[in-house]
């Protein structure tokens, strides 16, 4: 398999200390972020490149960053001549329309030099607290252009040859509206990629250039070879999916998969056109999140690198969502039509995956993703701050696979802080954070259970908060179901005004059952809101989507289910056609046989 | 020779002639270049069908099923906007 002299135990070893860089630059931004975002989210990004920008080695966060990080090093290389280019230099840049997906995602790229050559970039991002847009926080749902969506970065040098540009580091803050947390958010970017420098100095410095160039390039090689046999073994064919996000109307995203041979070919002819709302995803956007969703189902065993591009194709026309043109704005981008790219590209390759025999028990529900909810305001210290609230991308329940059931709360991407940190640094009060009964997609195998929460306003020295709703808008904006599995329940986000919580507290009850809370409930699509006093912000998270039909799950699993609080008895009885006794629990086999049959019977004789 | 297709469907024949049938009770539905939905048992339902959480979906989509014609095995479901099903439960 090796194109090189290289001898397999040293490749192996090189290969695997390369990722460890990229593992532990990530722990360093933790470590030393200054944002939650930062610390306990990980919304954050950590990888490794050759020095023309191709992937190297990619750390383990978001597929679509690493792309996108790839395409900020060879705008750096378009940008400044090979002499301006330094030892110890970082380099920023955040511009949507270069390299970045949205704003709020600041890369910092900084080049890797031993004995004064180029030898390689490091590479991160973290979600900055705000960017200086319109909304604060930087997801900014009335923005009709990029204009209106905080500072863009070209590319620009923070640091030059190992001095900080505080020029330019108080001019980027003091844009923002909160500068010091934006400060110590690019701070810790400029210690993750001294890390990674100074790792791979001295791995240059033990094993020579020459060997870690052909270390490098081996390991694309080896991926690109090993993905490409695996596209091949998988019979020729093309399939397709949609989704339909609100925002402005509907506006349908679709996605046609062709496979022929070892190539891959991502085509979104038919996709709406852009709109004026920040959902307009920028074309390395859409190629990033197809790069994700390989790597997650055919790659996520290989060194992850360039050769996971290699194989793979992406025709995104210009003018739509998927491909926006200036000056559209995209501030929501990630969260929208990027995490609907995500989902549209992950469905068609489990389809495909389904027509082999040896692939498909890789198969599982993809996830259409959720809403999502942002505040800012005055914190009961006094202080003024942006803060997204929960993480709630981190508690989506996942799909289901072709063996199992999807994860609960298992999350899509990033971590989530506990309610305690959220209630201590925020002047916020959650009444529940639980999941969701009956929220998983019905199968075989169910879907995992999404997260329902409800908090509100707590030692608000204003008496309020601002808040934002972003994230995948409409009513199917969760998990799918997959060869006859049912849909998990929707993501929601709704505002509850006016409501006697207050009033149930003081009589020392604890407000859980949301039938009690009184006042008015309205949903919320893209826009800003405010959240009162006797307010109570609602949330619910996607749930995964079933595999199989519903009606042939195990009896024991469902009693499991119903024993644990995520189904409940009528829905054991109704979707599953499980009979339970309403006491014990107990699963009365030879009723539930009849009842199956009697609930498929009434089907298809209706049918006939 | 036949390979799988999806859940409960393979495709059976040679390069020449392929067909997609039911791996259950052996139905042929269609040719491989064919749509081997339209040859399904289809029904729609309101979308609490697929559980009581989907109420915010009434009026807008009904989850359609699609079944084998010969054995009923379950083959899809999906959610179809309501403009372009018509509710048969």
């Amino acid at each position: 398999m090796l194109i090189s002299t290289i001898d397999p135990i040293t490749f192996e070893v090189l290969s695997h200390r390369l990722h460890q860089i990229t593992r532990e630059m990530g722990i360093t931004l933790e470590r030393t972020g200054g944002t939650v975002t930062t610390t306990q989210q990980h919304d954050y990004n950590a990888s490794l490149y050759r020095p023309g920008g191709e992937i190297m080695a990619a750390g383990e966060t978001y597929g679509q960053h690493v792309v996108c990080a790839g395409f900020a090093v060879k705008r750096i290389l378009e940008r400044f001549d090979k002499d301006e280019i330094c030892p110890d230099d970082l380099f920023l840049l955040n511009d949507p329309y270069l390299a970045a997906i949205h704003n709020s995602d600041v890369y910092a790229i900084s080049p890797i030099h031993y004995q004064n050559e180029l030898v390689g970039w490091s590479a991160t991002f973290v979600h900055v607290s705000d960017v200086g847009a319109m909304t604060p926080g930087g997801d900014s749902p009335d923005a009709t252009e990029v204009f209106q969506e905080g500072i863009r970065i070209p590319g620009i040098k923070l640091v030059e040859r190992g001095r900080l540009k505080r020029d330019v580091f108080d001019t980027i803050t003091n844009m923002t509206r909160q500068p010091e947390a934006v400060g110590l958010d690019l701070k810790c970017e400029i210690a993750a990629n001294n890390v990674a420098k100074a790792r791979v100095q001295a791995m240059y410095e033990q094993y020579g250039p020459e060997m870690m160039n052909a270390v490098s390039a081996e390991m694309i090689h080896y991926t690109e070879t090993v993905l490409r046999n695996r596209i091949r073994e998988i019979p020729d064919g093309s399939w397709s999916e949609t989704l339909t996000i609100e925002a402005d109307g509907l506006c349908r995203l679709k996605l046609t998969l062709r496979k022929n041979g070892d190539q891959l070919t991502f085509d979104f002819s038919g996709t709406d056109k852009q709109i004026s709302k920040g959902i307009n995803l920028p074309f390395h956007g859409t190629f990033g999140f197809c790069f994700g969703a390989i790597l997650c189902c055919l790659a996520y065993d290989l060194p992850k690198n360039d050769g996971v591009l290699r194989p793979m194709t992406v025709i995104a026309p210009e003018g739509t969502l998927v491909n926006a043109k200036y000056p559209a704005p995209m501030s929501m981008s990630t969260t929208s039509s990027g995490f609907g790219v995500g989902f549209l590209a992950s469905s068609v390759l489990m389809q495909m995956l389904a027509t082999s025999e040896k692939w498909r028990k890789e198969i599982v529900a993809p996830n259409a993703s959720h809403r999502n909810c942002r505040h800012s305001g005055v914190n009961q210290y006094g202080r003024y701050s942006p803060f997204i609230n929960m993480a709630h991308g981190a508690l989506d329940g996942n799909g289901a696979g072709i063996s199992k059931d999807g994860v609960n709360s298992g999350g899509s991407y990033m971590s989530c802080p506990n309610v305690e940190w959220m209630e201590l640094h925020y002047p916020l009060l959650y009444l529940f954070r639980r999941h969701a009964k009956d929220g998983a997609g019905a199968g075989v195998f169910r879907g995992g259970v999404g997260v329902e929460s409800a908090h509100i306003l707590h030692d608000a020295p204003e008496g309020k908060l601002r808040g934002v709703a972003y994230g995948v808008a409409g009513l199917r904006n969760s998990g799918h179901g997959i060869f006859g599995g049912y849909p998990g329940a929707p993501s929601l986000m709704a505002l509850m005004t006016n409501t006697r919580v207050q009033e149930l507290m003081e009589m020392n009850r604890s407000p859980v059952d949301m039938s009690e809370f009184g006042g008015s409930s309205r949903s919320l699509p893209y826009c800003n809101f405010e959240l009162g006093r006797t307010d109570v912000l609602y949330m619910r998270v996607a749930s995964g989507g079933g595999y199989g039909d519903p009606l042939e799950r195990d009896p024991q699993r469902i009693q499991e289910d119903v024993k644990n609080g995520l189904v409940s008895i009528e829905a054991a009885r109704g979707i599953y056609g499980v009979e339970l006794d309403k006491v014990t629990l107990n699963v009365d086999l030879a009723a539930t046989k009849e009842l199956r049959k009697a609930i498929r019977e009434s089907e298809i004789t209706e049918l006939k | 020779m036949s390979y799988p297709y999806r859940e409960n469907l393979e495709v059976l024949g040679d390069t020449s002639d392929e067909t997609i049938r039911c791996s259950r009770c052996s139905r042929v539905l269609c040719r491989l270049d064919e749509d081997w939905k339209k040859a399904c048992i289809r029904r729609t339902f309101p979308p609490t069908h697929a559980g009581p959480l989907m109420t915010d979906l009434e009026g807008y989509y009904l989850l359609e099923k699609l079944y084998c014609p010969s054995c009923g095995a379950l083959l899809d479901s999906d959610l179809l906007e309501e403009s372009s099903a018509r509710p048969t439960s």
